[in-house]
């Protein structure tokens, strides 16, 4: 798959390296910096640019993507990224990062999927305390995290 | 009629300003810290709601079902995005007018983002700009319709062919209005018996067909 990240902060740097191996991985950053986390080993493209520039997205190859990630900081910027993915250039896969899990109507109401990272943090960390039985596997994501970094 | 500002920068609160000593009903929202305490010096203190304009509960708070007009004038594109579209596809507000910070953003300012009306700050300062340095050409200074229309704006030229004419002798094209004239920096209100003088910059609306007609009357003579 064509996959672009827009957002190259952790969970883009993270989610980069983590679709390099199998799949063409565009990131999309406005500060050239933030293309240092991915190492220097990284296959994929880096496009320098705002997600919501146009001729940014075009470069990053977004008509021919088969999907996208909006991870950046602002909850907004991954709102208006995703649609426009979606919307606009037809995206069937688009996923969209949200830090504010109580706007969750937002994104049911514009039809967007999202991964509220806290929320799902927090559920996470309180099956680990309340099911003891969960923890070894669940402590298994840090581990595949560590190898492919 | 009701109007919400979303966004509470210098323009949203010389606009809420504005508005409200008009006596029309003003809610501001804004929820930066640093911007808030100054809304509360420039703004009576009860127009302003602190909070987050993107966030449904909060536009709920200010019944924005309610309002007649919905402004999303921050300084990020996104936010006005977020606010527009939820104003529009969520709430039912009927006009929507937002504002483009970065010229790059423009092509999202749409209806499918829920905008009937975007102002490109960068856009309109640069053509006033423009406008200014103009010596005798014609600028647009706003297409209608799709640019089938245009406001167009040209200084009259000396030995122009419009020099000394009154307006209700001039030859004018079909679908041309001279709507202003700026005479010496004072706007003066354009009438059938107004004569034009050199230096004069009119004011205009045209259709496409009718731009270069005007031209010829207000242009250089050599142009003519």
């Amino acid at each position: 798959m064509n996959v672009i990240v827009v957002g190259c902060g952790r969970v883009g740097v993270a989610l980069a390296l983590s679709l390099e191996s199998d799949h063409q991985v565009t990131v999309v950053d406005a500060n050239a910096d933030a293309f240092d986390h991915l190492g220097a080993h990284f296959s994929g493209r880096t496009v320098l640019g705002e997600g919501l520039d146009r001729e940014v997205l075009l470069r990053a190859g977004i008509e021919t993507a088969d999907a996208l990630a909006a991870v950046t900081a602002s909850d907004n910027v991954n709102t208006i990224v995703a649609r426009i993915a979606e919307g606009i250039f037809g995206l069937k896969r688009v996923v969209a990062r949200i830090y504010d899990p109580l706007r969750g109507p937002v994104y049911d109401l514009l039809n967007i999927q999202t991964v509220a990272s806290s929320d799902w943090g927090a559920h996470r960390i309180e099956e680990l305390l309340t099911r003891p039985e969960l923890q070894r596997p669940a402590s298994a994501g840090r581990w595949v995290w560590q190898s492919s970094a | 009629m009701y109007v919400l500002i979303v966004g509470g920068g210098r323009t949203a609160s010389h606009l809420a300003s504005q508005l409200h000593d008009q006596g029309y009903e003003v809610r501001l929202v804004e929820s930066r810290p640093k911007a808030l305490a100054k809304l509360h010096r420039e703004v009576p203190t009860e127009l302003v709601y602190e909070g987050d304009g993107t966030d449904p509960q909060v536009l709920e708070a200010v019944e924005v079902e309610r309002a007649d007009v919905l402004a999303a004038i921050g300084s990020d594109d996104a936010d006005n995005l977020v606010a527009a579209t939820l104003a529009r596809h969520q709430y039912g507000v009927k006009r929507v007018i937002s504002r483009v910070n970065n010229p790059r953003n423009a092509w999202l300012f749409t209806g499918e983002f829920g905008v009937d009306v975007a102002l490109n700050q960068a856009d309109i300062v640069a053509k006033l700009i423009k406008e200014e340095m103009s010596l005798g050409d014609m600028m647009t200074m706003l297409k209608l319709r799709r640019g089938e229309y245009s406001m167009v704006e040209e200084k009259i030229n000396s030995g122009a062919r419009a020099v000394g004419m009154a307006i209700k002798d001039m030859p004018l094209p079909p679908n041309c209005t001279i709507s202003g004239i700026i005479r010496r920096g004072e706007m003066v209100l354009p009438r059938g018996v107004t004569v034009l003088q050199e230096g004069d910059e009119i004011l205009a609306l045209v259709d496409e067909a009718a731009r270069p007609e005007l031209e010829k009357l207000l242009g250089r003579p050599e142009a003519a």
